[in-house]
């Protein structure tokens, strides 16, 4: 028993000495972006980048179409605010609507 | 199973079988390193279906390209004398300490934006036995370097006294604080900030440079993710000849600097292997076991024998790429 111990001790041993690292075949720092995994996670980034994006424009046209919406109910001339103003141009309009309606 | 790959033997979970001779791979990169070694020159008639993704991909996104001017142009806006340090409790804001001084965050009174200003005493650098033209020198190049992925020197100023850097603030901290508060990040995270540092890297190598002393508190990142590798105090420029010189840091020191034997830019490649490790598990591969950690003759006797074990869940690829990045 003692004796295989020994012997796969010994063969471990080695195995650790035959693998020392050897400069002249380590990789280059070029080659690491054509290795499998570098490839394999920039595309699954690449597609998280798509993905947020095409999220981002998504919402932008929503936005857009609502704002839109807002100037056909108000029938006011083109408004001067921008997307992002679009709840305090929309209590605008109501307020206006409403002045209309009291009148 | 295990791989039929030779340095890697590894236990085969995801089956990746060559067409040629139906040899088992644990991986799509043994597998190509196999395709590459015994079938790239035989007489296959479809052998020209090796193609590496790559080919057939545009250059990576994170390969950044940068300048690495011959002249240094100073900016009068960095002028001295436009900065203000920032205080705190009547004492100024420390960013970072090394060996010779501190790093301090300013603000310049022109453009208001935040910079960060290290100085160095050259009684330090003088007692320490290093030369005030190692410091000049490193302070040429880092100044001539202009990457999105290393830190901008911007002016630097002497007096009798002190070396004084105007440096870019990076807001996000180091490395280093990510992985000790996370204790190892997912893959994904990991990879994109090994990318980013070995795109810096990448570049000093094209210009001949080896930096000699990349660890995670060398790498600062920003409020938007980006990396930006900083500390150039061992950089050296490849053309004065092959290196020698014993330097780095006890866990991230290559064999060839434990040996001290000739090394080259391999040096800087292994380091990122030791990053890579360090970002998913949380702690360097050749660490030593001892309660204070510091054992150094333990560390080098664990970088000369290559003894580390995976011991994180991880993909076959990214575990290739840590022993490519150190052994293969």
């Amino acid at each position: 028993m003692n004796v295989v111990f020994l012997i796969s001790l010994k063969k471990s041993n080695f195995f650790i000495e035959l693998l020392t690292p050897d400069n002249k075949k380590r990789i280059k720092i070029k080659e690491i972006f054509n290795h499998l995994w570098v490839i394999e996670m920039e595309s699954e980034v690449k597609e998280e980048m798509r993905k947020n994006s095409e999220a981002t424009i998504t919402s932008h046209s929503t936005n857009t179409t609502d704002s839109n919406k807002v100037l056909t109910i108000g029938q006011s001339q083109p408004s001067i605010f921008n997307q992002s103003n679009f709840k305090i141009e929309f209590k605008i309009h109501l307020k206006i609507l409403n002045k209309i309606n009291l009148k | 199973m295990n791989c039929n790959n030779i340095n890697c033997k590894k236990n085969v979970s995801n089956y990746n079988i060559c067409e040629y001779c139906s040899s088992i791979y644990c991986s799509n990169s043994c597998l190509y390193k196999h395709k590459q070694d015994f079938h790239a020159n035989s007489n296959i008639d479809n052998i020209d279906n090796i193609v590496h993704p790559r080919k057939s991909m545009s250059r990576s996104i994170f390969l950044k390209s940068g300048i690495y001017s011959k002249e240094i142009i100073e900016d009068p806006h960095f002028d001295f004398s436009n900065f203000d340090f920032v205080k705190i409790n009547e004492k100024k804001k420390i960013l970072g300490s090394g060996a010779f001084g501190e790093v301090y965050l300013a603000i310049n009174k022109i453009d208001k934006k935040s910079y960060a200003i290290k100085v160095m005493e050259k009684k330090k650098i003088i007692d320490s036995g290093a030369s005030l033209d190692i410091i000049r020198r490193e302070i040429d190049i880092h100044q001539r370097i202009n990457h999105e992925n290393i830190v901008k020197v911007h002016a630097h100023f002497e007096n009798e006294k002190y070396f004084y850097l105007i440096m870019e603030y990076v807001n996000g901290g180091s490395l280093f604080t990510i992985i000790k508060k996370t204790q190892g990040i997912d893959e994904k995270k990991a990879f994109r900030y090994f990318i980013q540092a070995c795109s810096a890297v990448n570049f000093l190598h094209q210009n001949d440079l080896i930096h000699r002393d990349l660890k995670p508190e060398n790498i600062l990142i920003n409020d938007k993710g980006i990396v930006k590798l900083c500390d150039f105090g061992w950089c050296v420029d490849v053309k004065l000849g092959n290196r020698v010189t014993f330097c780095g840091t006890y866990e991230y020191m290559a064999p060839e600097v434990v040996k001290e034997i000739p090394y080259d830019f391999g040096i800087d490649v292994w380091s990122l292997g030791i990053l890579l490790y360090e970002l998913t598990h949380g702690y360097s591969p050749f660490r030593s076991e001892h309660e204070d950690g510091d054992d150094f003759n333990e560390i080098f006797r664990n970088i000369i024998r290559y003894k580390f074990k995976i011991e994180k869940e991880m993909s076959n690829g990214c575990i290739d790429l840590i022993q490519s990045d150190s052994l293969v």
